[in-house]
């Protein structure tokens, strides 16, 4: 108990509670606006943590991250523009519910919901850090590529009308993916040449293009010279939210927890864990039909999981010095720069400092209750800003949003074949969710499979050969199988006339 | 834009005869026995059959009496199909120029253009795109150090404006 | 800080430039003088978090310190690092671009991913050199170096696995080195691909493979938490901070040693005086307690040289890495 007071007087002190509300403020601006991810976030911390003390710094990171990650869904509802990947997998879904007038709730449940997902992360991380971390380190490349394919099948579930057009658009994000050294020989790839291609297509950029610059092309046929306004307002967010939490407590749960696990594994973060948890919540859903057409239930456990995986990742991090996301990948040098070195003697040797972190995770999640809604409340105004001004406004965040990940031109060249790409799939009732889906997973995919079978000396059966990737693989296998029935039964019943 | 699933259907089957095509030129992974062509191989069979399934499904529909393609009613005025080009044009505006005339001036014009384009009132237009293109560099630029391009003005204003401050201090 | 006049100075002279460039636009020529009057870019050719990028970050802050100017640290990773070093080559050489260049720029031209070789740089200081290590999983049977030697040299060709980096990575490389040191074909041990030191440090924890051949540094957390146990450094000397690890020569005779080093380049043609100026911050910043005490406490090896004994170091190393990769197969023919 000793290391918790010496926590307590570490973390009461107003030079740190200063810092936690400046970070938290440059998080949500960061998150808020596209091309800024909270990864960025951290990097551009690291010079000014150097010259503050350990917790000092650690606080700055965690605050900003927590912070950017939910600062995120505001103009993904608003403008259908995602300010960091952890909100693309429910963009669509949040856009679709301000389009029928829902934007209070949206933006109230993934406020409340944010806040509570990063607390259950948080108390999972102080409660079994070293057991889930024990967890995570047992996965090798097996697992992972069972994981991956779980990852992928959720194209199906998030494409709404038509899984045929949804596998589509998931291998094309998947051929999108393979340009660039591969990786596993380093040979370039559909590259045809050139330097520019070598990088590969940028996963950010492509988002970017795919769901806001599509949006402004497919908007900019009804803006005539006349000043339109979008008729909404933010009023009360918290109007409605209290029926929500009582409805899908369980989806909360469920979210959260799956957040938590997946932001432990080791290359899986928050984005990943809020597409997986979203399919899984359209699965079991007992209204799956009411998905993609603005309906409040896959936000709650996508939108609780992204903040609960940020806190997950830190598991790994802390106990083994595994990154479990990339923003934790940083942390690890600054603790190490602090001469905080990771590994299972930190929480003896600095039991305080971690007991400090811990109550700065829970102080960040606390504190974005009244800064989200301030922060909601500041970007109504991007609301009561004419549309025909909007439009050219939103494009240049865009553009240097874009350019802002690869600091070249030629993410700008990405979003601009993402946007017209995004557009035209769209017009044929391609979604464009599973192609994100699959640039994401894609070199997860490949990477792990290939490490796999040379391991196995391309035998089928080392995929099964280890007891955790055999339950994964038999569980997917299982799925798939499954898909195929359900698929397969409706269309024996249509061809029959014929 | 819209087109019959048979015509999408045969343009993913074209793409992945395309690349798969491509595959063959890729070189075998010195001492392993799998290469960098088995993904993309595995994945061309897989769009191809995708592509199959569609063009059946396309059959389908051309029997029902749907048309091979249409173009939707927005973007029939020509108002609408311009907004779409001057969408397009600015962003391959930025591509073409950032690099030469630097970001301040190449975002200033083509917020300009789109704005006299979408707004049409020229004061508001060139208030509203110097505050902006001034707005995103000193943010971005100086803030979040993003390495915008300089072009024509190698100091940047957000730059020149943080030099005045230290040295006025 | 500073005393008013020179401020005003400052003020004065900046207004003045500032005015200038924006008049008569081609007055670049002006910039170099009062160089650096606006942010550098520091390129990275490897991604935030890594040891290259902490490294990178140190270095910047100490620069930005001592020029008073930011230097901007920007990862410009893919390409297993060719798109990172293209960007610092092709960048122009007015001393607002300088980057990290790594082990690879050695090594990549002789697999034919690109055209850069060491002398594509105007080189400014050598800051780094690990050596590479053996590490295997914490219950693996083997004691000590030996003992897996002799486990290798016994097993049919294929059956060890091993990892570090991607396919004729450096670390690949320092396996193939020993392996060949032992009178053992390259592929004796298969190699796996990775993307990085630490997948596959988790890899090996998880039980996927059988060694790990990256740096002690890198593998170091692991072997902290009792996950991986340390045999061996590929080196002359021993690591202090891993005194209790012995070298390849004391355990096993064998006198090989490749390492992975970085060092800091800018593009071909900097003027000289911006050069003269980078390498004094760059000597100092390397002198300074805070590198000093950030390698160390990773554990990284600290080896400086001057741009010439740089220059040298790369070309040396560029012979070596070309004739082992050819030995390999590695190399494009």
């Amino acid at each position: 108990m000793a290391a918790f007071q010496q926590a307590l007087v570490l973390v009461f002190d107003w030079n740190l509670m200063l810092t936690i509300l400046l970070s938290a403020c440059f998080g949500i601006v960061v998150g808020a606006l596209p091309g800024l991810t909270a990864t960025m976030a951290t990097a551009l911390l690291v010079p000014v943590t150097f010259f503050m003390p350990p917790v000092q710094a650690l606080a700055a990171i965690v605050t900003a991250t927590a912070m950017a990650i939910f600062a995120g869904d505001i103009p993904a509802a608003m403008l259908r523009m995602p300010g960091t990947p952890a909100s693309a997998a429910y963009t669509d879904e949040s856009f679709a519910m301000a389009k029928k007038g829902q934007l209070d709730l949206n933006l109230g449940v993934n406020l409340v919901f944010s806040v509570l997902g990063g607390l259950v992360g948080v108390a999972v991380l102080i409660v079994s850090a070293p057991l889930l971390a024990e967890f995570a380190i047992s996965f090798s490349s097996f697992e992972y590529f069972w994981l991956a394919c779980l990852g992928l099948t959720c194209a199906v579930f998030i494409a709404t009308k038509d899984p045929l057009k949804g596998f589509v658009a998931l291998f094309i994000g998947l051929l999108i993916g393979c340009i660039g050294i591969d990786p596993a020989a380093g040979y370039p790839r559909f590259t045809f040449g050139t330097v520019v291609l070598l990088e590969g297509i940028s996963f950010i950029p492509m988002m970017i293009g795919m769901f806001a610059v599509s949006e402004l092309i497919r908007s900019s046929t009804t803006l005539d010279g006349r000043a339109t306004i979008i008729a909404q307002k933010v009023g009360n967010l918290f109007k409605g939210v209290g029926a929500v939490c009582k409805k899908y407590q369980f989806n909360f749960w469920r979210g959260s927890v799956i957040g938590t696990v997946i932001g432990a594994l080791p290359g899986a973060g928050a984005d990943i864990a809020a597409w997986i948890s979203y399919a899984v919540s359209k699965k079991f859903s007992k209204e799956p039909e009411k998905f993609g057409t603005g309906h409040i239930e896959g936000i709650v456990d996508s939108t609780s999981a992204n903040n609960s995986a940020l806190a997950g990742a830190w598991i790994p991090a802390l106990v083994f010095g595994i990154p479990g996301d990339s923003i934790t990948a940083i942390v690890i040098g600054v603790l190490y720069m602090k001469n905080l070195n990771p590994g299972p003697s930190m929480f003896i040797e600095n039991a305080h400092i971690m007991y400090a972190v811990f109550i700065i995770f829970i102080i960040a999640n606390l504190l974005m209750l009244p800064l989200g809604w301030a922060a909601i409340k500041a970007s109504r105004h991007i609301l009561s800003v004419p549309r025909n001004i909007l439009v050219p406004l939103i494009l240049l965040m865009c553009i240097v949003g874009s350019f802002a990940i690869t600091n070249s031109v030629n993410a700008v060249v990405i979003m601009l074949v993402g946007g017209l790409l995004g557009w035209l799939m769209e017009e044929n009732g391609f979604p464009v969710a599973p192609v994100i889906l699959g640039l994401v997973l894609g070199e997860m995919l490949e990477s792990n499979f290939m490490t796999s079978m040379i391991k196995a000396d391309g035998s089928l059966m080392g995929f099964f050969s280890r007891p955790i990737a055999a339950t994964l693989g038999v569980m997917t296998i299982v799925i798939w199988i499954w898909m195929l029935a359900v698929q397969m039964k409706p269309k024996v019943l249509s061809d029959k006339p014929e | 834009m819209r087109v019959n699933d048979l015509i999408s259907g045969a343009l993913l089957i074209i793409l992945a005869a395309a690349m798969m095509a491509y595959t063959t030129t890729f070189p075998p992974f010195p001492g392993q026995k799998y290469g960098p062509s088995l993904f993309p191989r595995l994945l061309g069979g897989a769009i191809v059959l995708c592509g199959m399934l569609l063009m059946l499904r396309g059959r389908k529909q051309l029997a029902a009496g749907q048309p091979l393609g249409f173009i939707d009613d927005a973007y029939r005025p020509a108002r609408g199909w311009m907004s779409v080009m001057m969408i397009i044009g600015a962003i391959v505006f930025y591509i073409a120029f950032s690099g030469t005339l630097g970001f301040v001036v190449t975002a200033f014009i083509l917020m300009l253009a789109l704005l006299l384009w979408f707004n049409g009132k020229p004061l508001n237009a060139v208030i509203i795109a110097i505050v902006a293109v001034l707005a995103v560099d000193w943010f971005f630029g100086w803030m979040f150090r993003v390495p915008l391009p300089l072009g024509v003005l190698p100091n940047g204003p957000a730059n020149m404006l943080m030099n005045l401050v230290r040295g006025a201090r | 800080m500073r005393d008013k006049t020179s401020g005003n100075l400052t003020r004065r002279s900046i207004l003045a430039a500032g005015a200038g460039a924006a008049l008569a636009m081609p007055g670049i020529g002006k910039a170099q003088s009062n160089w650096p009057n606006r942010p550098v870019t520091f390129v990275v050719p490897w991604g935030a978090g890594g040891g290259t990028d902490a490294t990178a970050r140190v270095v910047a802050a100490i620069l930005e310190k001592e020029f008073g100017q930011p230097f901007n640290v920007i990862n410009r990773t893919g390409g297993s690092g060719v798109v990172g070093h293209s960007a610092i080559a092709t960048a122009a050489p007015d001393g607002y671009t300088i980057g990290m260049v790594t082990v690879e720029i050695t090594m990549m031209h002789h697999q034919g991913l690109t055209e850069l070789k060491p002398t594509s740089y105007t080189p400014l200081a050598l800051m780094n050199e690990d050596p590479p290590g053996v590490t295997v999983n914490a219950s693996s049977p083997y004691a000590d170096v030996k003992a897996l030697a002799d486990a290798i040299k016994a097993a049919p060709a294929g059956r060890f696995k091993a990892s570090g980096t991607g396919q004729g990575g450096i670390w690949h490389l320092a396996l193939i080195g020993w392996l060949q040191a032992m009178n053992l074909k390259p592929d004796h041990v298969a190699w796996v691909p990775s993307n990085g030191a630490g997948p596959a440090m988790q890899d090996l924890a998880a039980g996927g493979i059988d060694m790990v051949t990256c740096s002690v540094p890198e593998a170091r957390t692991m072997i902290d938490a009792g996950r991986a146990k340390s045999l061996a450094i590929m080196s002359a000397q021993r690591n202090p901070l891993f005194a209790n690890v012995p070298t390849l020569n004391e355990t096993l005779g064998i006198n090989y040693s490749v390492g992975a080093w970085r060092g800091i380049g800018a593009p071909n043609g900097l003027p000289a005086e911006i050069q003269t100026r980078l390498v004094a911050a760059l000597k100092k910043a390397y002198d300074s307690k805070e590198y000093q005490d950030f390698m160390a406490n990773r554990g990284f090896g600290v080896r400086w040289a001057d741009p010439a004994g740089f220059a040298a170091f790369m070309a040396a190393g560029d012979q070596t890495m070309g004739s082992a990769m050819k030995a390999a197969g590695l190399a494009k023919t």
